[in-house]
């Protein structure tokens, strides 16, 4: 398949059934999958060596599931336009929730016989950490880096340890998601949504702004966060940016008052959120998409406020170490990344949001487009520490 | 405490096994001024000895008196700080050469005799048995637990013996590889009073069959005096005096052999002309053992030893003091008396002559042996 | 007889120093393996140095670190206190009392040590925080609240769990050696049991317990998983927030407090320790009579029955529980856990072990036998490693390593090098208290005996301190398969292990996926206590 148009998108659009709010979203999709039939045939092939290009199709990239059934195919580059592969890279994956990629690379390594990659997998601020002493102490055995955390890449871009990209690669991918100066280009999306429970409250239960959340009644010693879990602190971290520190501290105090309940991860407060102990909380969308997965019926669907810190849509990307000596390879590696089938993978399995736009985001989830982001760098989120120190300052953590 | 009386006999019924010895003469271990200092203490300040082939020569002191750090000196697990040590004409230790426990062929019995716990007996024995073949070092060991008597303890590990055998064990271990001399470090202290007296002959016995030359430390004067061929009598790191045990026993050559050897009193003495004059009586100069004339006039301190006085039961006005304390030893008594003059002495009694404490008694010198005497300090 | 005793001693332990080569080559060698294992200190020296004083001082007075010192401070004499409240009674219990069942309990309260604090952690909030299963059960009883499990509570009980075997298990070893007729002497004269006790036994086990509590003190500082998760504010959490925020400087300052800490946690044990430095510990000595419990043996039991339960049981089930749930949405995250991972870690943590009691040996015999205060240091020193964070040590090693050491940069060498520096101390410790079990004059039998001192300690000395080398091995096997931080950091590409795997699915929340891997985890490191226990056996024979 060639590059994708605009007319492309817009004719495959029409060749999806969408609801038409922006609210429920998954009630929608679940509908869907209770009429599917379960059985997905697409597993992957378990490590059948020697399987050629050729014998690897659609289906292995995508993942399996009632979220996933009757999608169309991808559009985009495909890898078959995509020149061959062929060499060793040696990948830094930043963050536990990246070991999924590593499926992505199996596939890629099936693919092409002469391709390796060797992984090492850690968070990905110890990554960050640890390539700047790589650097210091001579340079990083690395070629390329990749993280759940956009902050993460722009500090290791910032200590000027990453080359930039040539347009081949970031070119698709929309400006914000990617680095100014290209130095780093985000792969897959996650959005910050509200997970509610649909037994409990109607999509226009929940208020289209965060700065609403603690006049809610219904949220009211029912509203679950975790604020020790990076994402949720980037979420706040954006809204110091777009507002103030004084502004954000106010919020996180109200919501406090408000009575908000604490879980180690966002997973929990969207399984607390399905099992109704909670009627609503802070989470990554791609985790009630995972409750759905796991008990099809669970009473969970997904809202999202417009246009501020709680909408904020934050990427894992991947950038190119400095001083490496197979550029070439780990460019290409990252077209393949941001391939069609590579994009389907993303969003068919991690449920996230693909960086194209010949890929639509799984279970009929709102695109990029129809979500309204907050207008900021993401580069710019990496002062954690500021928002921790006020996290514990106003004894959220 | 008694000597023991035995002592010469012993020795003279042990004298025939002796022929072992090739040149009862030669001089095995040589000490020659040897010191260990530690920081400022002197342990031992510039001590010689020679210790003759086949001998049993036991140093004999106080606690700290540094009768242990020689042996160790000799054994080469401390190093002299000046002096030099020879072993079979060999210098182990002067200025110049220092030589490691491991090359200088001594063997050494512990106090805890050291026994190594993960090894039987015959393990044990055979350790030191280095350049044998398995065959010889097997006939070795079964000679030498015919010798300590433990031949049917072989394959035993060492916590299953008793006290005496592991100490006879530790023998025949230090002695399987023929060493030039034997040193026993406090050798019988770990063992109850009974098997002490036995292992003392026991141990004897087998170091006179072996005709292996001993130096052995004791601070039990007993011990030394039953077991040894000489004694060597230790304090302050050097040697008082060296020599058979009796004759020392007999004749302490100082105040502090005196002193340390049996239960001694001291009689203040005024010598006066031919006579000397004491709290129990006046005797004549010929009693003493040696000449005191230069003391003519001064007072001097006469060694008694409680088989030296009797006691006698008088009217308080002829009395020489009276009875503060009795000891009973079972066969006897020991009296404590403290006399009008100030002195304190001790008199030994058979259990049937009885007194009560605070009893006046008259004070006979009944030794029949000429009695030490020293310039009072 | 025991006039001689004590000359005997002095002169002896003054003794040791005829060898002067030898102890000089021995003190070099001892030397040499504390710089080494000191050496990532380095890197801290230099990132420290990057910062600004005047930063730096106003860092270290900063309200924020005033108070988190504090939180610190607490924690650590929290938890060493509450181990030592639980480890000692347990001994005794198992050592000297007719308790039934001693050697099943036995088991029971030394495997708690075997279950990494974290999954212990998580396994807590499960079960006891506000939404876990307690709640869950208590809930239609009308029970709405319980009790809050965070914050300090939680954390001094949950580290507490998971770390006070070590006190449990020193202060058997010293139970086990002890003479019984001195506990015998002050009953004679007229001492009450607990009198006794207080006056006699404790003062003697004082060394091992404060031995122990050492381990304990210096994890509870070092640990950052287990404050995290019960939601305690620490000295380490500062750190990795720091590390979060990419700011190494504030990181390296904070980590010289933390190294002062334990500098000072390190002084306060050699100062209870100090008495019996250079002594020999008699072994084989008489046990006490037991301890006849009477009524007290069913709450003794209850006792021993509580805390394995709560440090055993309770893990287990809630991994147990995590494979059950583990159906369809617990599976597909990333690779599947691989055979070679379990290979990886056991051989990773073996050559720890191993690498860990031989550079252990010359320190832990120069603290036993050496003749001074300063022969100690090596010993005492090598102690600051156990208390580095990971996260500290792995980057000083990615830094120095590949600045001077290039080569093993990304082998398994540097892993294992980690694992010593923060490990070895726990073979240090075993190791010396077995040779102060040994008579000195062994070797200097054996050197009479014609062998060199080399041959003499291998031959007398090492047969008989190997039980104990073993257990040291055990106890570093058994911490390294633990261990997270410096894996993820040092572990060569693409090497996976249990706990590597574990975090990989636990990070993603695939929970089902990380109770097999943790439970086998638990399974060997618990046969590795077998050693350990083993050991206590040989010595009480």
């Amino acid at each position: 398949m060639m590059e994708h148009n605009a007319d492309d998108a817009d004719r495959s659009d029409r060749n999806r059934s969408r609801p038409s709010s922006r609210r429920g979203f998954l009630a929608a999709s679940g509908t869907l999958a209770a009429g599917a039939l379960a059985g997905c045939t697409d597993m992957l092939p378990g490590g059948s060596d020697g399987t050629s290009a050729s014998e690897l199709s659609l289906g292995d990239f995508r993942g399996s599931g009632p979220l996933v059934e009757q999608r169309s195919a991808p559009e985009g580059t495909s890898i078959d336009d995509l020149p061959d592969l062929s060499g060793e890279l040696t990948m830094y994956l930043g963050g536990g929730e990246s070991g999924l990629y590593l499926d992505l690379v199996d596939l890629l390594e099936q693919i092409y016989p002469d391709f390796s990659v060797s992984a090492q997998q850690e968070s990905a601020s110890n990554l960050a950490n640890r390539i700047a002493e790589e650097n210091r102490a001579g340079s990083t055995p690395a070629d390329v880096f990749m993280a759940v955390d956009a902050g993460s890449l722009g500090s290791v871009a910032e200590d000027g340890a990453a080359v930039s990209m040539s347009a081949e690669v970031t070119d698709p991918v929309r400006d914000v998601f990617k680095d100014s100066e290209d130095r780093w280009v985000g792969f897959a999306g996650r959005a910050r949504a509200i997970p509610y429970n649909t037994n409990e409250l109607s999509a226009g239960d929940v208020p289209s702004t965060v700065a609403a959340f603690p006049e809610t009644s219904a949220f009211g010693d029912s509203f679950g966060w975790a604020p020790s879990y990076s994402a949720f602190q980037s979420f706040v971290t954006a809204m110091r940016v777009i507002e103030d520190d004084e502004t954000t501290r106010q919020w996180l105090q109200s919501m406090q008052d408000l009575g908000v309940t604490t879980y180690d991860n966002e997973f929990a407060v969207s399984n607390r959120v399905a099992d109704g102990e909670i009627t609503a909380g802070f989470a990554n969308h791609y985790y009630s998409l995972r409750v759905q997965s796991d008990r099809s019926s669970a009473p969970i669907d997904l809202a999202f406020t417009e246009g501020d810190a709680g909408a904020l849509v934050n990427v894992s990307g991947a950038q190119i170490l400095d001083g490496t000596e197979n550029e070439a390879l780990a460019e290409n590696f990252l077209r393949h990344v941001l391939s069609a089938e590579a994009q389907e993978f993303f969003a068919t399995r991690t449920y996230a949001y693909p960086m194209i736009s010949g890929v639509e985001p799984v279970g009929g989830l709102p695109t990029i487009d129809e979500l309204n982001p907050p207008d900021i760098d993401l580069g710019e989120l990496s002062d954690l520490g500021g928002t921790v120190d006020m996290l514990r300052e106003v004894g959220v953590l | 405490m008694e000597p023991d009386i035995d002592t010469r006999n012993t020795t003279a019924a042990f004298d025939s096994v002796e022929s072992a010895v090739d040149d009862p003469s030669a001089t095995v271990v040589e000490l020659d001024g040897i010191t260990r200092e530690y920081g400022a203490e002197t342990a031992v300040d510039d001590l010689s000895l020679s210790v003759n082939d086949g001998e049993l020569l036991t140093l004999l002191g106080p606690s700290g008196c540094g009768k242990t750090t020689t042996l160790r000196m000799v054994a080469g697990l401390e190093r002299p700080s000046g002096g030099s040590i020879q072993i079979e004409e060999r210098a182990v230790a002067d200025g110049s050469t220092f030589r490691k426990p491991e090359e200088r062929n001594v063997g050494i019995v512990f106090q805890d005799y050291a026994l190594f716990p993960h090894l039987n007996v015959a393990e044990n024995i055979a350790f030191g048995l280095r350049d044998a073949d398995s065959h010889e070092a097997d006939e070795r060991v079964t000679e030498l637990l015919e010798l300590v008597d433990l031949t049917d303890h072989r394959e035993k590990m060492p916590s299953k013996l008793s006290g005496g055998q592991q100490q006879r064990v530790a023998l025949a271990r230090s002695l399987a590889p023929e060493p030039d001399v034997l040193l026993l470090d406090e050798p019988f202290s770990n063992l109850d009073v009974r098997l002490r007296v036995e292992m003392r002959e026991e141990v004897r016995k087998i170091l006179k069959r072996a005709g292996v030359t001993a130096i052995s430390v004791t601070h039990d004067q007993e011990e030394a005096l039953s077991i040894s061929d000489r004694v060597a009598i230790m304090n302050d790191g050097t040697i008082e005096q060296v020599g058979d045990p009796a004759e020392v026993f007999e004749n302490p050559e100082s105040r502090f052999v005196a002193s340390f050897l049996g239960q001694a009193s001291f009689l203040s003495a005024r010598v006066a002309g031919d006579d000397i004059e004491t709290g129990m009586g006046t005797f004549r100069t010929g009693r003493l053992n040696g000449p005191v004339e230069a003391y003519n006039g001064a007072t001097v301190d006469v060694l008694v030893r409680p088989d030296d006085l009797r006691a006698i039961p008088t009217a308080e006005s002829t009395a020489d003091g009276y009875v503060t304390q009795r000891q009973y030893n079972g066969p006897s008594f020991v009296y404590r008396v403290k006399l009008h003059s100030g002195d304190v002495v001790h008199c030994l009694h058979n259990h049937s002559e009885s007194f009560e404490p605070g009893e006046p008694v008259e004070i006979d010198l009944t030794a029949d042996h000429p009695l030490a005497w020293y310039p009072t300090e | 007889m025991a006039t001689g005793d004590r000359d005997r001693v002095v002169e002896q332990t003054q003794g040791a120093t005829t060898e002067r080569s030898a102890s000089r080559v021995l003190s070099g060698v001892a030397v040499a393996i504390t710089l080494l294992v000191l050496s990532p200190l380095a890197w801290l020296v230099l990132r420290a140095g990057e910062m600004d004083a005047a930063r730096a001082i106003e860092l270290l007075t900063s309200q924020t670190t005033i108070e988190v010192t504090a939180n610190t401070i607490v924690l650590v004499g929290s938890v060493t206190l509450l181990s030592a409240f639980v480890g000692v009674p347990l001994a005794i219990l198992t050592v000297q009392t007719d308790l039934p069942f001693r050697r099943f309990w036995t088991v029971t309260s030394a495997l708690p040590l075997v279950v990494p604090s974290y999954i212990g952690a998580f396994a807590f909030v499960s079960a006891f925080g506000p939404q876990g299963h307690l709640s869950d059960l208590l809930a239609p009883l009308g029970v709405d609240q319980i009790p809050a499990i965070y914050g300090l509570p939680g954390a001094t009980l949950v580290l507490t769990l998971f770390t006070y075997p070590y006190i449990f298990l020193t202060t058997r070893a010293a139970l086990l050696s002890f003479d019984g007729t001195i506990v015998e002497a002050a009953r004679s004269l007229n001492h009450t049991r607990w009198e006794a006790f207080k006056r006699v036994t404790l003062p003697q086990i004082l060394p091992g317990i404060a031995g122990g509590g050492l381990l304990v003190a210096l994890y509870t500082l070092g640990d950052f998983g287990t404050p995290s998760i019960m939601k305690y504010d620490v000295f380490t959490r500062m750190i990795f927030n720091e590390f979060g925020a990419r700011r190494i400087d504030y990181a390296a300052v904070l980590s010289w407090l933390l190294l002062a800490m334990a500098v000072v946690i390190l002084a306060i044990e050699s100062r209870i320790e100090a008495g019996r430095d250079g002594a020999y510990v008699s072994r084989g000595a008489r046990r006490p009579g037991e301890i006849k419990l009477g009524v007290w043996k069913l709450p003794a039991t209850l006792f021993c029955g509580a805390v394995a339960t709560l440090g055993l049981a309770l893990p287990i089930a809630i991994l147990l529980q995590w494979l059950v749930r583990g159906g369809v949405g617990y599976s597909g995250a990333g690779r599947p856990f691989e055979l070679g991972f379990a290979w990886n870690s056991l051989t990773v943590a073996a050559a720890a072990a191993a690498v860990s009691v031989v550079v252990a040996l010359p320190l832990a015999y120069l603290a036993a036998r050496g003749d001074s205060r300063i022969s100690s240091l090596p010993d005492r020193l090598s102690y600051v490693g156990y208390a580095v964070p990971g996260v500290v040590l792995g980057l000083a090693l990615v830094f120095l390593s590949l600045k001077y050491v290039p080569f093993v940069y990304n082998t398994v060498f540097l892993l294992v090098f980690a694992y010593v520096v923060r490990f070895m101390p726990q073979a240090v410790g075993t190791t010396k208290s077995s040779l102060l079990q040994v008579d000195p004059s062994y070797v200097e039998a054996a050197r009479s005996l014609g062998y060199p001192p080399l041959t003499a300690f291998r031959k007398v000395v090492l047969p008989l301190v190997a039980p104990g080398i073993a257990a040291g091995g055990a106890l570093v096997f058994l911490t390294t398969m633990k261990e997270l931080p410096a894996t993820l950091m040092l572990r060569p590409l693409g090497f996976e292990t249990f706990v590597t795997y574990i975090w990989r699915v636990q990070e993603s929340g695939y929970y089902g996926q990380a109770a097999v891997p943790a439970l086998v985890l638990v399974a060997v490191s618990g046969l590795s206590m077998l050693v350990i226990l083993g050991r206590e056996q040989q010595n009480g024979a």
